[in-house]
């Protein structure tokens, strides 16, 4: 018993082992009801939750079999509160049942009366719900992912039963000229589920560099529908495109790009988030969000979920009737409304530990180093005297980075390097010691392009970068990054840096962090390396760069 | 076999029956005896009273030595166990040992505002109370706040600019206290030496608690303070509140702290350390609690290095402690780090007298500084300001703003102006075993008494002198009814002296107990009953180590059994 791999703890958390022999087996039983939480090198953690419980039930797992896998995996006997916990939730799905009414409306029947009497208390449901006589409710078809995600918040779980079926079809057929990898197979297998209701839509969540843009095309090619892609930025729309016409048979008349240069709407389109959100004036309604509905989809992807904006989950509700991905490699918002995606784009149907991808070869092993610089004697005292919120950028625009960047890039002569920093001030004046290009927000996207790839052809050593390419950017080759400054203690923006290097290549990355020593800059990058560390990487500390 | 009431008074052939028989008269012994002996066992003094003395005495159990001081034979160290004394050996939940570790951490940490009502509401946060998920939140919010106050009241804590912290030896010493000084302490902080130790001793005994009878507690109580001479009656909510006891069905246990033991942890990049059961090592002083459950998880941080460092670690003390424990390779991340947090540290001192060290640097910014310069009240050097000790408060807050929030705490000033803190002791207590070496022999005793034919037969096998089936009935000299005046002289002296007496009446009836004065003087109280000398058809005196005992039956037709 001793030498079994998961320990189960009182508060649902469950700490798996990674050394033990049954760690791999372990995993791929629990993880279809449990959330990876982190995985550091050597004790990974998972934890069940309502949602995680819920989404294994709506695929087929019983909750005896939920308990049945992890009594075969615990290393010790599994508290009663435990045992208790996944009874009552997997329980509970089914109770709430959406199924097909009429053109306009849907059913939502309960199990119980009294559930009826406890769905009519809650005010936040109450316009949505049209009551009927035997104690079922209407709702308005539009108002079915609204409905579904208040009730999840509100504990009462969905099963719903409409199956998938908007959308044209369009026939995708991938090209032979590449191999899904393993792990690409799994997360395609766990986002279509068996067909039936409550599979086909989810998000996944791989690291940057392993091949979500893959992943998704797959998905389109398994799913064989009119298919609406939304990405950050216009580089990732160009690259998708790219992608599209590479990996299968598609020509360019049936991929469009739907940005601020073109609007184009074919069988398969690209577009970014930023123009179906645009709208004229600030309180006024969203005119693109027409694209949504005038496209006869019947899959959309949401690549770099984690950056979906706000207005776009109030149409994403309205989807529910369509096949839909999310793509993310952090699953962290900064504004808290992870669950808002899971519940309108659909659970999280599949999470990889980065260092299991790295330890097999699909991304690149990345070494990260935490370069710790002094200040000058003049700006230490700059930097005393200022007031609390002009600190940081004070720190962060240690002018010693810039010698410090030189000794780095002197130390990688045959790597390509990206020089990464959030203010333009400071890129400005990289860009004027060392000469080279830079891309920021203004740089004109032909002029971005041009430049990514002259960087990919290698013609480019070094290439400056703003924010804008913090994600959503495949630059294959880029193997060293140097992060001269960032926002603040974003996780999540870290996280997408070192992305920027994890494609797999023929020589380890790395990835060089500029530190201004016992300052707020030390804080903040503490807090930004969190979810790396949680990931398994470990930073060096390094002095004496100046 | 003999029956061993014979040889309760012959000197070197009891003692031979004894050697020879010993396992049988420890199987004898019945678990209320056990309870009697583990009692002694447990006890520096147990007080017995005479029949109980006798009864155990008797049977060779226990001797009463030269110096008047009882022990147990070798014998009756055979019947001496934990159960049944504290209840049913069963399965407990486990003790979370991990909580008083986790309380020192956080209340070194720095963080623990100093006043009353303030670490009381901060001790009572989820932040706190999440660290154990297992144990009820009020409860632990209880136990913290009340060790809190305890320590507080021990002078084990400082109180640094409205801040909790607490010194390192102090801390070291308390978290290598057994459990039951621990609490005892926590619980009665006003004890003085002697009185610790007993109730240490008490909660000791308690620890055991298994399986009992809540309707009978009170019982094991009265039990407990006259083997530790503290009574825990009034203890008993706060036993339950520090998670010392829980009651499930009617029946109450202690944890049981006798859990898994951690001697190594796995470190990783992340700066957690998780450990498979309750870490043996003292990682409280560098690190702060994130978990503590089946697995205990810490975590180090920037605050919890600062609260080592305050103590008087360096990163080297650190990193020694962490490989020390560490199972697997530790992360270079982890000791760049601190040793990273130890030179912010180090760069800004603030020793007693209110004297700062600055390096080189801070010197410049602290000479800089426009806002210090009234707290300033002179230089001795470059680098070492001597500071207004009476705005220390104002001028941490400025050092603070101007970015060095690694300043620990003043050193040496809170010594120089407190009483030294508690000496802080462990007690030692006698340990027993959890069962019997020889277990109760239940069934033979029964065998034994549904054969019995007679009530003094039956009071002897009761009484653990007969010990086999095929023991012969001990000669017993009875005076019968007949000759009544014997018989009343008999029954008088008797009741004169509070022996014990067989009386088996006309109608069958039989009492055996102790015989004292009745009002009418043709009667006698018997075993608390008033009992007509007259109807008594036989009676003999019997050693007070024969059990009493009452049957309803024929009258033997012997005149000697």
């Amino acid at each position: 018993m001793k030498d079994r791999p998961l320990t189960i703890q009182s508060d649902r958390t469950m700490l798996l082992d990674v050394h033990s022999p049954d760690a791999a087996e372990c995993r791929s039983d629990i993880i279809a009801f449990a959330d990876l939480v982190k995985s550091p090198e050597h004790v990974h953690t998972y934890a069940l939750s309502q949602l995680s419980l819920w989404n294994a039930v709506s695929s087929g797992i019983s909750g005896e079999e939920i308990i049945r896998r992890l009594e075969k995996w615990s290393k010790y006997g599994i508290d009663e509160r435990v045992l208790f916990f996944i009874d009552d939730q997997c329980s509970r799905y089914g109770d709430f049942i959406m199924t097909d009414y009429d053109d306009a409306r849907i059913l939502l029947t309960v199990r119980r009366p009294v559930f009826a009497l406890q769905l009519k208390a809650e005010k936040s449901l109450e316009k949505y719900l049209e009551p009927t006589d035997d104690g079922s409710f209407l709702i308005d078809r539009l108002n079915r992912g609204t409905v579904k995600a208040l009730m999840i918040k509100l504990g009462f779980p969905v099963d719903d039963r409409i199956p998938l079926s908007g959308g044209k079809d369009l026939q995708i057929k991938l090209r032979p000229t590449f191999s899904p990898r393993p792990y690409q197979v799994d997360a395609l297998d766990a986002f279509l589920g068996d067909g039936k209701p409550g599979s086909g839509f989810g998000t996944v969540v791989l690291p940057c560099g392993a091949g979500k843009t893959i992943l998704g095309i797959m998905a389109a090619a398994k799913l064989g529908k009119r298919t609406l892609i939304l990405c950050p930025n216009v580089t990732a729309v160009h690259q998708w495109i790219r992608e599209l016409l590479s990996r299968t048979y598609l020509t360019e008349e049936e991929v469009g790009e739907y940005s601020g240069e073109k609007k184009e709407i074919k069988p398969v389109t690209v577009c970014t988030y930023q123009i179906v959100t645009w709208r004229p004036n600030k309180e006024g309604p969203y005119p693109r969000f027409s694209l949504f509905k005038e496209g006869g989809w019947g899959f959309i992807i949401y690549d770099e979920v984690h950056m979906l904006p706000a207005p776009v989950f109030r149409v994403t509700a309205e989807l529910q009737a369509i096949h839909r991905l999310g793509l993310t490699a952090t699953l962290i918002r900064e504004d808290g409304r992870e669950d808002e995606v899971f519940s309108l784009v659909g659970p999280k149907r599949y999470d990889t530990p980065w260092s299991e991808l790295a330890s097999s070869g699909y991304i690149a092993t990345a070494y990260c180093h935490e370069i710790r610089l002094q200040f000058s004697e003049e700006d230490e005292i700059r930097y005393a005297l200022a007031a609390k919120g002009g600190k940081y950028r004070i720190a962060a625009e240690n002018p010693r980075k810039i010698e410090a960047a030189k000794r780095i890039i002197e130390k990688h002569q045959d790597d390509s390097i990206l020089i990464i920093g959030q203010y333009l001030t400071q890129l400005e004046l990289f860009r004027e010691e060392f000469g080279y290009p830079i891309i920021t927000g203004s740089t004109p996207n032909k002029k971005r392009e041009e430049l990514y790839d002259a960087f990919r052809k290698k013609e480019i050593h070094v290439l400056i970068v703003s924010k804008v390419a913090n994600s959503a950017i495949d630059l294959p080759d880029a193997s060293v990054a140097i992060q001269i400054s960032g926002t603040f203690g974003s996780r999540q923006e870290e996280a997408q840096r070192l992305g920027r290097i994890l494609r797999p290549k023929d020589h380890d990355s790395h990835f060089y962090t500029l530190i201004t020593e016992y300052t707020e800059e030390e804080t903040f990058a503490q807090n930004r390396q969190k979810f790396l560390s949680e990931q398994g990487y470990s930073y060096t500390i390094e002095k004496g760069y100046v | 076999m003999e029956s061993l009431f014979l040889y309760r008074d012959q000197g070197n052939r009891r003692k031979q029956f004894i050697r020879t028989y010993s396992d049988a008269i420890a199987g004898a012994a019945s678990d209320d005896d056990g309870i009697l002996l583990s009692s002694i066992a447990l006890s520096d003094d147990y007080h017995l009273d005479d029949e109980e003395e006798a009864s155990l005495a008797d049977r060779g159990l226990i001797e009463r030595k030269k110096d008047g001081t009882l022990k147990i034979t070798e014998t009756g160290m055979k019947a001496v166990s934990v159960y049944p004394l504290m209840g049913k050996k069963s399965s407990r939940k486990p003790y979370l040992l991990s909580f008083f570790p986790m309380l020192l951490s956080i209340l070194s940490s720095g963080d623990v505002p100093s006043h009353h009502a303030l670490y009381s509401r901060y001790l009572s946060l989820d932040l706190i109370t999440g660290c154990f998920p297992s144990i009820d939140k009020e409860n632990t919010a209880f136990a913290a706040v009340r060790s809190a106050e305890a320590m507080d009241e021990l002078g084990m804590l400082r109180h640094d600019g409205g801040k909790l912290s607490m010194d390192r030896n102090t801390a070291l010493s308390f978290f290598s206290l057994p459990l039951h000084d621990k609490l005892a302490y926590m619980m009665h902080p006003e004890a003085d030496g002697d009185m610790h130790r007993k109730i240490a001793h008490a909660i000791y005994i308690i620890e055991w608690l298994s399986d009992y009878p809540e309707d009978e507690i009170g019982t094991l109580l009265h039990r407990i303070s006259r083997i530790t001479g503290v009574d825990l009656s009034n203890d008993m909510e706060m036993l339950f509140r520090f998670s010392v006891l829980y009651a499930e069905g009617g029946r109450i246990s202690a944890f049981d702290a006798d859990q898994r033991r951690a001697d190594t942890a796995v470190i990783s990049s992340d700066f957690t350390i998780t450990s498979d059961g309750s870490l043996k090592a003292p990682v409280f002083q560098f690190a702060q609690p994130l978990k503590a459950d089946i697995s205990e998880q810490w975590a180090i941080t920037r605050t919890s290095a600062k609260a080592a460092f305050s103590m008087g670690m360096s990163d080297k003390d650190i990193m020694k402690e962490i490989k020390k424990i560490s199972s697997e390779t530790v992360p270079d991340m982890v000791s760049g780090r601190i040793s990273s947090w130890y030179g912010s540290f180090s760069s800004l001192r603030c020793m007693r007298a209110l004297v700062i060290s600055a390096d080189d640097k801070n010197a410049r910014v602290m000479d800089a500084l426009p806002t210090l310069q009234i707290h300033i009240v002179s230089k001795l050097s470059d680098n070492v300001f001597i500071m207004n000790p009476s705005t220390e408060e104002e001028w941490r807050k400025i050092l603070k703003t101007a970015g060095f929030d690694m300043l620990g705490r003043t050193e040496g000033w809170e010594l120089k102006e407190k009483e030294s803190p508690m000496e802080l002791k462990a007690s030692s207590f006698d340990c027993i075993a959890m069962e019997r070496s020889i277990p109760f022999g239940a069934e033979n005793r029964m065998d034994m008494l549904q054969n019995a034919d007679s009530a003094l037969r039956r009071a002897l096998i009761e009484s653990g002198f007969i010990l086999s089936p095929d023991t012969e009935n001990p000669p017993v000299s009875m005076i019968l009814g007949l000759y009544y005046q014997e018989k009343a002289r008999l029954i008088a002296s008797a009741a004169t002296r509070n022996a014990k007496v067989y009386a088996e009446f006309t109608d069958g009836r039989t009492i055996i107990g102790r015989a004292s004065k009745a009002e009418d003087p043709g009667h006698v109280i018997i075993d608390g009953e008033d009992v007509d000398i007259a109807k008594i058809w036989k009676t003999a005196e019997l050693p007070l180590s024969v059990k009493s005992i009452r049957t309803e039956g024929v009258p033997s037709d012997s005149d000697s059994l």
